[in-house]
């Protein structure tokens, strides 16, 4: 059993990340940390590493919040239940190109919506749709798809879920924000901790729908990653260190945020 | 049945349900259950799955509201009062232990949450864990316990608030056999000692004889029987009553006035008051005995059956044996020791006393 295990995990993520770390580490043909070292002294590196940090941090912060009630509406929805799960699952089909097309035609600056609200409110289309290509439009289009993944996992911790925990704290005199705090936000604890874990790995590494919308102009991590490789003055290099730095602080950022949890629970 | 007295005269912390009824749907869980539970009393719910049972203890605590009728704590009506401010304990099948909080913390979460003074919380909490002997265990979390230590955990912390009413629901289900026994009496005592109002739900029978001061037997929603232990065993009120109890020999016949009960052409001795007509007799397994040889002489007060062995079932001390008369099998405890070793096809002579009769 774990020896086929091991051996997927060694061919399709130890071994291309091996050589990955192997090419980034060679600048100009000798070896060298300067491609690593980039990332301090070159200011487009620094700010797209913390743009793509603050995006994923409020994605799966806000995916997370807006995720749990929605998951919990779903759960009790009764005999619809089924019918919006498979609603749920729509958006996880559509390729990140697809959902930021689809943000542009209904948000752009002639969208569906912006035109449709013109007609009503005084606004300017080019100020209303422009927040759309800035890092916190990527985060609201980045929730449509995010926000089904975190009810996905939620509906499978709320049919898990042990009522009768929440009748005896209840039954004891315990008060709403008691129950809440105390028993039912530590039972869904290790699936809100995987669920925001997901969303925030979803959104270092997502790149598609930035691209639809905002070409390049938005600099996060993985964007920066795709003008090293496509650029005329391509540094696969660059690309290959930068990828290493995005693998390594997705791993850490979770490993660190889930420890911290678990303890705390 | 319908022993439901005054509020005035049962004490403050009695139960009473005065024609309660819950439905679902078109399923009636509960339907028109009038029962009085006295301050102190250990009644015990009995019944087949989906009797109703655990809708009815819901009903107590609050998380049901009940269709019809009314529940009354103390004699105050429990229309309105949600669950938190009820003061009712209650004991899951499943624990329901907080996971995430240790053992003194489970303890002490009610108390807490009345926000009763620290000092205080500690010595109730000490006294607790030392009357479900668990005072070296404060430190441990639940999934650490066994199931019995997790269930005595958890009726510590029901009694920690000092409820009016204590609720356990199959609360030994989960155990086994040993466990259940040692830990059933343990309740037993510990509910005596504080004499706290208790409704005790089991399906097991046996449980529920050897530790109640009553027994409610439900089916199908509404109450069957309601009586003290010895008197559900002896005089079973329907043929329901005496299977779920126990008896498993019931013989249908017609009763002929004057102590005389036809069965399958045979005349049999019987106590009863009832008036003559179709009637169903029961005779527990353990009331048989092998007779001697002989004619059969069915003297007043001593019937003698004769028959074949069909099978046995060793049961420890007990060994079952299954008999059949003209055609009907019936089923005689004897003490396994004793006797000689009967087989399948052996004629059999089993005698029982017309006291030992119980004709519904
Ligand atoms: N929330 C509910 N929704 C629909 N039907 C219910 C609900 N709760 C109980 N019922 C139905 O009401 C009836 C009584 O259920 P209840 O749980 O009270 O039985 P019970 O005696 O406790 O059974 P068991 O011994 O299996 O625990 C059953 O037919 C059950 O299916
Ligand atoms: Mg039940």
């Amino acid at each position: 059993m774990l020896l086929p295990v091991t051996a997927v995990l060694v061919a399709f993520l130890g071994w291309p990340l091996l050589l990955v770390l192997w090419e980034s580490l060679f600048v100009g043909g000798g070896l060298s940390h300067g491609n690593y070292a980039s990332l301090f002294t070159r200011s487009l590196y620094r700010e797209s590493f913390f743009t793509s940090l603050a995006l994923s941090v409020s994605t799966a912060f806000l995916g997370t919040v807006i995720g749990l009630p929605l998951s919990y509406a779903i759960h009790r929805s009764g005999r619809h239940k089924g019918f919006l799960m498979a609603l749920t699952s729509v958006p996880l089909t559509f390729s990140g190109l697809v959902v930021g097309f689809a943000f542009i035609v209904l948000l752009g600056t002639s969208g569906f919506f912006t035109l449709l609200l013109k007609r009503f409110v005084d606004i300017n289309p080019l100020e209303f749709s422009a927040f759309l290509f800035t890092w916190r439009g990527l985060v609201v289009a980045y929730l449509y798809f995010l926000v089904p993944r975190m009810i996905l996992t939620m509906t499978v911790a709320w049919s898990n879920a042990d009522w009768s925990l929440m009748e005896a704290a209840t039954s004891l005199g315990a008060g709403g924000g008691t129950v809440f705090f105390r028993v039912l936000l530590p039972m869904l604890g290790p699936a809100i901790l995987s669920g925001s874990s997901l969303l925030f790995a979803v959104s270092m590494g997502a790149f598609g729908t930035a691209f639809a919308l905002t070409g390049s102009a938005v600099k996060i991590l993985p964007m920066v990653i795709y003008t090293q490789v496509s650029d005329m003055s391509s540094d696969i290099a660059q690309a290959d260190a930068l990828a290493i730095i995005l693998t390594v602080t997705t791993t850490l950022v979770i490993m660190v945020y889930e420890r911290t949890f678990r303890e705390v629970k | 049945m319908n022993d439901v007295k005054s509020a005035k005269n049962d004490s403050k912390n009695g139960v009473e349900l005065v024609g309660v009824g819950k439905m679902y749907g078109n399923v009636h869980a509960v339907r028109d259950v009038s029962l009085a539970v006295k301050e102190g009393e250990f009644l015990s719910v009995v019944g087949p799955s989906g009797c109703g049972k655990t809708t009815m203890l819901r009903m107590i605590s609050g998380f049901v509201a009940p269709d019809s009728g009314d529940v009354r704590i103390g004699g105050a009506s429990m229309k309105g009062v949600p669950p938190r401010k009820r003061r009712v304990g209650i004991v899951f099948q499943n624990y329901a232990l907080f996971p995430n909080m240790t053992v003194y913390e489970n303890v002490a979460f009610g108390m807490k949450a009345q926000k009763w003074p620290e000092d205080r919380i500690k010595d109730k909490a000490a006294a607790l864990l030392e009357m479900v002997g668990m005072e070296d265990r404060a430190g441990a979390y639940p999934r650490h316990l066994s199931g019995g230590q997790q269930q005595r955990i958890a009726l510590a912390r029901a009694l920690a608030i000092e409820p009016r009413v204590l609720l356990l629901d199959e609360p030994l289900s989960a155990l086994d056999a040993k466990v259940r026994n040692t830990l059933r009496f343990e309740i037993k005592r510990i509910q005596r000692n504080s004499g706290i109002t208790t409704v005790y739900v089991t399906h097991d029978q046996e449980e529920a004889l050897s530790i109640s001061d009553r027994v409610a037997l439900m089916r199908g929603g509404a109450l069957e029987q309601l009586g003290v232990p010895a008197e559900l065993y002896a005089s079973p009120a329907s043929e329901f009553a005496a299977d779920f109890i126990g008896v498993n020999n019931i013989m249908r016949g017609v009763y002929q006035g004057d102590g005389r009960f036809v069965w399958n052409g045979r005349t049999l001795f019987v106590e009863t008051k009832r008036d003559p007509g179709p009637a169903a007799m029961m005779v527990r397994p353990e009331r048989f005995a092998p007779a001697e040889a002989g004619p059969v002489l069915n003297e007043p007060n001593i019937n003698i059956l004769e028959g074949r062995v069909v099978g046995k079932v060793f049961l420890g001390p007990l060994t079952r044996v299954a008999f059949s008369v003209d055609g009907a099998t019936l089923l005689m405890d004897l003490l396994s020791a004793a006797g000689e070793p009967l087989s399948a096809g052996d004629p059999l002579r089993a005698r029982f006393a017309a006291a030992d009769a119980h004709l519904l």
